[in-house]
């Protein structure tokens, strides 16, 4: 516990001795407290018979080295107990400060759900809480807390200004669960997180908060530019599929043209305003979760002209800001809840939900964004009454410059992938949406010499992650490699790599390529492979790939097998691949055809000024 | 030794990474806590309320904002010759900063012959406790020691993260010390 009592003659001779040792560290714990015990001249006293002054039972014996940012947190909720733990009201044995000379806290407004109050909190001079709630919390000297904010199991360090409506609270490790990677996330316990510190940065970040949330763009940039909320499920660090690479990219063009405030799930981050769901829900059905965080989402939007959402995860979020606040609603369809029945599994009933909640926001969105013309006649089967006009065909995106070619093959070595024999690679989650039945049922026809290399996400579902026999048993007879870092793995949509798709109406697609790319120390190879074309629309058939029927793993071998017996063919085809991912697929042009959408979306739903 | 002179020594030179980002812009002493305190407060509230009123505190690393506190907080009465000061690293013994605790004091080891106390107090400042060290010092003076170390049991599997003190079977007269040599010894387990 660091403390130490010397006769001063002994400490004198101690600390000279190990001076003059040069392999001691010097330390009064590991080197001079040793030195004593070895010539007996060492005790021990128990702190834990140590009586000061005043102390009650509650609080004798305590003691806390608050050298990490969770041990500092929890003696600050020891302050706060009703019996605290440690008792700051011991007058017989006072802790001395410094008393900053501000005037006594202060509380007020009592209209309706506007009270200020602070319950189980210690509040320090100069703070102000108007009209807001504040529980389990300390507050330092000078902090306000505004109109309808919540401070929940926080500590808030001095002068730091809590803006109306913003919620700040303990993140609860058991959240997180319905709004992060894991898709059913009945995973295993989540890291404990970092994210405390997020509230104590405020007071350093508090200039560039606003009650909305931290701005992507810069705010002297903003100036009269259309300020849009991107709602999204996943966003950097916690992708786990493609809709949260796709909005991580378009966020990052979209910046340099709108105003751009990102609402996402799961843990605070400093790039966006993170939701969870409410505690009440925490053994809920992931579904009620999911729209909880919605409802969250909606609440803290702020003042913005346009609200965007990707995935039935944020699609209700950005509806009911639509109703609440009548601002137009553009929404990205990535995939169709009604196609995907298979999400039955991981959501049970909530399935239903996740529909609804899809349907409703699509009806009434004034422009869906597919992200090719196969998912545009998709939206428009599924909801024959949306208007075909509303619906444009954005593409994905994909930066080149990141996912280059890379001549190293050390990653590959690593996983024990021999980059001289064809490969046949999947990118991709393991899910039967990305046809992963119809590759395995494939893979048993391909030629001996090929590997077949899973670079594999999460599974969306446990069952299918857990696998029956028949995949594991299909899987075993080729080299496997997955489970590689599902962020470097997962390309963005159009690269070169991508899956054969399940959905019936696409067929499946079939090309080569010759490198593929993710940069850092994710997967890094030389060589020729095969890959399986996403859409069809991505693969030009006979010049970047070929495509093949859907659901005919027979075709899909024959192919993959002519490829890799001829590989002048696939490195031509892959050339020719990255050639049109370039040409016809950057994330430029892309966030400007969005941003241009917003605009006309924004013009055409304008009130006029003196209707 | 009816009424030792004691001199209290604060190791208040804690970089305190763990801790960032609290500690990019002080040392982990000055961190505040509570609302209106700093984690250094309760060591010296520690030692003030006990009746050592005369402590050196050995800063080293981003200081200022450290000193600043006991500058303008912890002022004694200098008609009865108390003090509480700031002691920056000097370099008083070469061109290095202290390479660790024990290290800190030996450089600063001047402050203990200018004030020639019959006991040195030796605490570190980066806990929130509350300890009336007039009991430890009683039973220091009691048994003839040359030194004491306070220890607090701690549960057997928490124990690998501090200093452990392994201790005789009358509780007092210590063998073989710490498990970590670059901490303070935190914890002592009783063997019996």
């Amino acid at each position: 516990m660091g403390n130490y009592l010397f006769s001063a003659d002994v400490l004198v001779e101690a600390l000279r001795k190990d001076a003059a040792d040069e392999s001691s560290k010097h330390d009064m714990g590991g080197n001079i407290m040793p030195m004593m015990v070895d010539r007996g001249m060492a005790q021990v006293y128990d702190f834990q018979r140590n009586e000061v002054p005043g102390a009650d039972r509650a609080d004798a014996g305590y003691w806390r080295d608050v050298g990490t940012l969770d041990s500092y947190f929890d003696a600050h909720m020891d302050l706060c107990a009703v019996v605290p733990v440690f008792n700051l009201y011991n007058s017989q044995w006072p802790i001395l400060t410094h008393i900053p000379p501000h005037p006594p806290a202060k509380f007020v407004h009592e209209d309706g759900d506007r009270v200020g109050r602070a319950v189980n909190s210690v509040v320090s001079n100069g703070v102000i809480v108007s009209g807001a709630l504040v529980r389990e919390s300390v507050l330092s000297p000078g902090v306000r807390v505004e109109d309808y904010a919540t401070v929940e199991r926080s500590v808030i360090m001095d002068n730091t200004v809590i803006g109306a409506n913003a919620v700040v609270r303990e993140r609860d490790h058991r959240q997180g669960r319905g709004g992060t990677r894991g898709g059913a996330g009945r995973g295993g316990q989540r890291p404990r997180p970092g994210a405390r510190i997020r509230r104590l940065r405020r007071r350093r970040d508090r200039r560039r908060q606003e009650p909305g949330g931290h701005r992507v763009s810069q705010p002297n940039q903003a100036g009269d530019r259309l300020k849009v909320a991107l709602c999204t499920r996943e966003y950097p660090p916690e992708v786990y599929g493609g809709a949260g690479v796709h909005v991580e990219y378009l966020a990052k063009e979209l910046s340099k043209h709108v105003d751009l405030t990102v609402h996402c799930q799961g843990a605070d981050r400093p790039t966006a305003v993170a939701h969870r769901p409410w505690d009440r829900l925490k053994d809920a059905n992931p579904a009620l979760q999911t729209i909880s965080t919605g409802l969250s989402m909606v609440a803290a939007m702020g003042d913005v002209d346009l609200v965007h959402s990707h995935t039935w995860y944020a699609n209700m979020a950005a509806h009911l800001t639509s109703l609440l606040y009548g601002i137009p609603h553009v929404l990205t369809m990535h995939s169709l809840e009604p196609l995907r029945p298979w999400k039955a599994e991981q959501l049970g009933g909530g399935y239903a939900l996740s529909s609804w909640c899809e349907r409703d926001a699509v009806e009434s969105a004034a422009a869906v964004i597919a992200v090719s013309n196969g998912m545009k006649a998709d939206v428009l089967s599924t909801y024959p009454s949306v208007d075909p006009d509303r619906v444009r065909v954005i593409h994905n995106g994909i930066d080149a410059q990141q996912y280059a070619p890379d001549p190293d093959t050390d990653v590959l070595e690593q996983y024990g992938v021999d980059p001289n024999r064809p490969n046949v690679v999947f990118v991709g989650r393991i899910t039967r949406q990305k046809g992963v039945p119809v590759l395995l049922r494939a893979a048993a026809q391909l030629d001996p010499e090929v590997q077949l290399v899973l670079c594999a996400g999460q599974p969306d579902t446990p069952e299918l992650g857990t696998g029956g026999d028949r995949p594991r048993q299909q899987l075993a007879r080729h080299p496997i490699r997955g489970d590689l870092d599902r962020g470097h793995a997962e390309p963005a949509r159009g690269d070169p790599a991508a899956q054969p798709r399940h959905r019936v109406r696409l067929p499946v697609a079939v090309r080569a390529a010759r490198h593929r790319q993710p940069g850092g120390d994710g997967l890094r190879y030389r060589g020729r492979r095969l890959t399986c074309g996403r859409h069809p629309e991505v693969v030009a058939d006979g010049q970047t790939g070929l495509l093949v029927p859907p659901d005919e793993p027979e075709a899909l071998a024959d192919a993959l097998n002519t490829l890799a017996r001829d590989p002048e063919r696939a490195n031509a085809m892959g050339e020719a691949g990255r050639q049109r991912a370039i040409s016809d697929f950057d994330w430029t042009s892309i966030a400007l055809q969005t941003a241009k959408l917003y605009q006309e979306v924004a013009a055409s739903t304008a009130k006029p000024a003196d209707a | 030794m009816a009424d030792p002179n004691v001199l209290g020594i604060v190791l208040a030179g804690g970089e305190g990474k763990r801790l960032s980002p609290l500690t990019l812009d002080r040392a982990k002493p000055a961190v505040p806590f509570g609302g209106l305190y700093r984690l250094i407060d309760f060591a010296l509230s520690n030692l003030v309320n006990a009746g050592v009123l005369r402590i050196a505190v050995l800063t080293q690393y981003k200081s200022h904002s450290l000193d600043r506190h006991i500058t303008t907080t912890w002022r004694m009465s200098s008609l009865l010759a108390n003090y509480v000061t700031p002691v920056p690293a000097q370099q008083r013994l070469g061109p290095q900063w202290y390479t660790g605790s024990a290290d800190a004091i030996y450089q600063s080891l001047n402050l203990i012959h200018d004030e020639k106390p019959d006991l040195v107090i030796v605490f570190g400042a980066d806990h929130v406790y509350r300890m009336d060290p007039r009991q430890m010092i009683a039973q220091h003076l009691d048994s003839g020691a040359g030194a004491t170390v306070a220890g607090i049991p701690v549960p057997r599997k928490e124990a690998s993260a501090f200093g452990v003190i392994k201790t005789a079977s009358d509780g007092l007269h210590g063998r073989g010390v710490p498990g970590e040599a670059a901490r303070p010894a935190g914890a002592a387990r009783s063997a019996r």
